[in-house]
């Protein structure tokens, strides 16, 4: 007889989702406590909630398969195709050494360094040009990811407001599990576009090639279905998280004068502040698995079929690894977070977020808005657990240098 | 079988038996070698399993791929041009039936 799985017992029955969108972070501890990887009735899932198990997971593709079937796949749906993110390997890695190139080091230093420093500046005027108590996300943050996302894919032909809305749109396509109609009505306006975009561009890009990723895609043997999937992928994953590690980084050293005070030392530069806030803040805390056979894992008992999610979030506050998991301390001891993942998958736009946040954005803002402080007019937002930023970072400044 | 030594920082040297085909990344995260980390798994994203290679062994080494070389600019310890390496590329076996490296400062 084969083993036999115990009934689903109750599992985390007091998770609440709209708490996980106010403050995911006490929900985090107590099922890190309980579990750590537990039954999650309200999401359907199981969800590991220990960095130990978060890193399982990626160690154990076989078992935990990236691949979800047609039709029962919200990112398939929202996106009307299959990304690599949703394949496992060999497929998934076909897909990844086309997406890769343009995302490494040497094509950040060789084309994206100077479009980061030229975006920053752009958008630094514009926060300057909406006055003091401006909002950061909607005037800088949101913005300079945006532009970023859009020149890097290869689109001269849209606007930075167009990626982001795209962006959102797919997002809510992607957490659309109660099926909304309105969403999936956005989600298909917004695909029309995208699928518009690209085929514009085409004829361009088959005559000239540099390091935009459509470039790098139409020069390669992929199909077009995964290309464009990719391209969508990249949307909706490649805004949120420098948008909102921009935000939180600089939200950390405006409220924490001895942390500030360790990054005006030398101490620690702005690529250690960009590590330790995207731990801290972890701006894409879920991504989701399929468990392919009947298995206990971390005393949880998991049925061939049934969904699991990796809280990201979760595994970079576990006080396991990290001490003190929900301050943000730039001299805690080194460890690699869990905010891009591990593994095979692990994100592939990874440098260049260091790079456009970390080397670029962080350390311009401070040189060039002096007297940089929270504003006292508005106290600042933030929200959501599956993606997690600050809505709302009211600032003020004393003066403006040109760079 | 293959060996490989891991030097560390304070001198001890962690000795470790592999099967043919095993890499200096994944044999260190496999037998819970400290220093060396491995995030992307072996596939030249992240410059965490970055080794330096005793000299005697140096010419026992496959070239380093250009993805490699990339790599090698990232990593948070100095890079010896000589004797720096990414662990997930150098495979043990028939060519390569022993290696010593010493585990760097820090990977992060």
């Amino acid at each position: 007889m084969a083993t036999t799985i115990p009934e689903r017992n109750k599992g985390a029955d007091w998770v609440s989702v709209e708490q996980l969108g106010i403050d995911p972070y006490p929900t985090y501890d107590r099922l890190r406590h309980e579990g750590p990887v537990m039954w999650v009735p309200t999401l359907g899932r199981h969800v590991t909630a220990s960095y130990a198990a978060a890193v399982g997971v990626e160690d154990d593709p076989e078992t935990f398969t990236a691949w979800e079937p047609d039709g029962h796949s919200t990112m398939l749906r929202t996106m009307q195709g299959r990304p690599m993110n949703r394949k496992d390997d060999p497929g998934h890695l076909a897909d990844r050494q086309v997406e890769v190139p343009p995302l490494r080091p040497r094509a950040i230093k060789r084309t994206w360094l100077d479009v980061f420093d030229r975006t920053s500046d752009r958008f630094i005027n514009d926060f300057v040009a909406a006055g003091p108590n401006a909002n950061f996300m909607t005037h800088f943050a949101g913005p300079y990811a945006a532009d970023n996302l859009r020149q890097i894919i290869g689109f001269p032909n849209v606007d930075h407001s167009d990626v982001k809305r795209w962006s959102r749109d797919l997002v809510d396509g992607i957490g659309n599990v109660t099926d909304d109609p309105a969403i999936w009505a956005r989600t298909e306006r917004t695909n029309a576009e995208i699928d518009a975009a690209i085929a514009e561009m085409i004829p361009y890009y088959r005559e000239n090639a540099d390091d935009t990723l459509l470039s790098g895609f139409l020069h390669s043997e992929l199909p077009m279905e995964s290309i464009v999937a990719n391209i969508k992928l990249t949307i909706s994953g490649g805004m949120n998280e420098p948008q909102n590690v921009v935000a939180s980084a600089v939200h950390a050293l405006l409220t924490l004068p001895e942390q500030r005070a360790l990054v005006d030392s030398g101490t620690y530069d702005f690529a250690a502040v960009f590590d330790e806030a995207v731990r801290w803040k972890t701006p894409i805390g879920m991504f989701p698995r399929t468990v392919t056979r009947d298995t206990e894992y971390f005393g949880a008992h998991l049925r061939s079929g049934d969904k699991i999610s990796v809280l990201t979030g979760a595994a970079n506050r576990d006080g396991a690894v990290f001490e003190r998991p929900a301050e943000f301390d730039l001299a805690r001891p080194k460890h690699p977070h869990f905010s891009f993942g591990s593994g095979t998958h692990m994100c592939a736009g990874m440098w260049v977020a260091k790079a456009s946040v970390g080397q670029v954005a962080l350390p311009k803002l401070f040189r060039r808005l002096a007297g940089l402080a929270l504003s006292k007019a508005r106290e600042p937002e933030e929200y959501g657990w599956v993606f997690r930023g600050l809505t709302d970072l009211p600032l003020t400044w004393t003066s403006v240098k040109e760079d | 079988m293959p060996q490989i030594f891991y030097h560390q920082q304070d001198g001890h040297v962690d000795e470790v038996e592999v099967a043919r085909g095993a890499t200096v990344m994944q044999s260190a995260v496999s037998n819970g070698i400290d220093g060396i980390v491995g995030v992307c798994g072996g596939q030249m994203m992240c410059a965490t399993c970055h080794v330096y290679v005793h000299e005697e062994y140096l010419d026992q080494l496959p070239a380093i791929s250009e993805e490699e070389e990339e790599m090698l600019e990232e990593t948070a310890a100095p890079r010896d041009l000589r004797r720096s390496r990414l662990g997930c590329q150098l495979i043990l076996g028939k060519k390569l039936p022993e290696l010593h490296v010493d585990i760097p400062e820090t990977q992060l």
